[in-house]
């Protein structure tokens, strides 16, 4: 089963099941680069890495804080993150230690939508004003600065 | 972050991190004050209804108070409670 839009694709060649099929299926398509444990249709592999950048998915952003304290940040990109969710942790050891001693990573991510209020107003008053380009200079200095802000979240 | 222009923001982050970020966004901006919408939400839900959810919300809050944050925490299985018969009158 695609691990993005749940539809199981293994139905194709009822001959292969689980990991067969899929080791099978990115060999056929000659789709290199994926990650340990990563079940992904030719659609939904082109959209994780569309135009050849690393777009991650949203367990990865769940996990990123638990993995850097860990310092196991190399897990995040040698394997698929849905697997650290699973409860047999066979594949690695090491993992299955931390997860005894330190608990389970979060499932959940958050997602922050922000907008300033009464800014069509303010964009009005600067037109009149003339200040209309100061204003958007202004901004765009805010908008790099709040991606620092987020970058920032990066750092344990 | 996933987008930035200016005063409108989205950004997904891990969970831990999320409202101390927007606590960061908020006292940042001088142009205005800031309202927003936040959702935690279980990596397995579809990121397209999560967003619906939060866009959603985010417009019903915006219209009755400004200098609001709107917080949903929304779990993979489906929450809800069970209320006696004789309580519903």
């Amino acid at each position: 089963m695609c691990v993005i839009i749940g539809l199981y694709w293994e139905h194709l060649k009822k001959s292969l099941q689980g990991k067969s099929f899929w080791d099978e299926h990115y060999k056929d398509n000659k789709i290199s680069g994926k990650k340990e444990g990563e079940k992904l249709c030719g659609f939904c592999f082109a959209k994780r890495k569309y135009h050849g950048k690393q777009f991650d998915s949203v367990a990865y952003f769940a996990i990123a804080d638990y993995c850097a304290k860990m310092e196991i940040e190399s897990l995040l990109e040698e394997y698929d993150i849905q697997l650290v969710f699973r409860e047999d942790m066979e594949y690695k050891e090491s993992l299955s230690e931390i997860i005894k001693s330190h608990g389970k990573p979060s499932k959940y991510y958050g997602l922050i939508m922000a907008d300033g209020d009464g800014m069509g107003e303010k964009v009005d008053t600067a037109f009149k004003n003339g200040k209309i380009e100061d204003f958007t200079t202004e901004l765009s200095g805010y908008s790099k600065k709040f991606t620092k802000i987020t970058e920032k979240t990066k750092e344990v | 972050m996933i987008y930035s222009g200016g005063d409108d923001i989205l950004a997904i982050l891990p969970k831990s991190k999320t409202i101390e970020t927007y606590r960061d966004i908020i006292s940042e901006f001088k142009i205005s004050t800031i309202s927003g919408g936040i959702v935690f939400a279980h990596y397995k839900i579809p990121l397209s209804y999560v967003l619906q959810i939060l866009r959603e919300n985010e417009k019903k809050q915006r219209t009755k108070v400004k200098m609001v944050l709107h917080i949903i925490y929304k779990t993979f299985s489906s929450s809800g409670c069970f209320v006696k018969n004789i309580y519903l009158e």
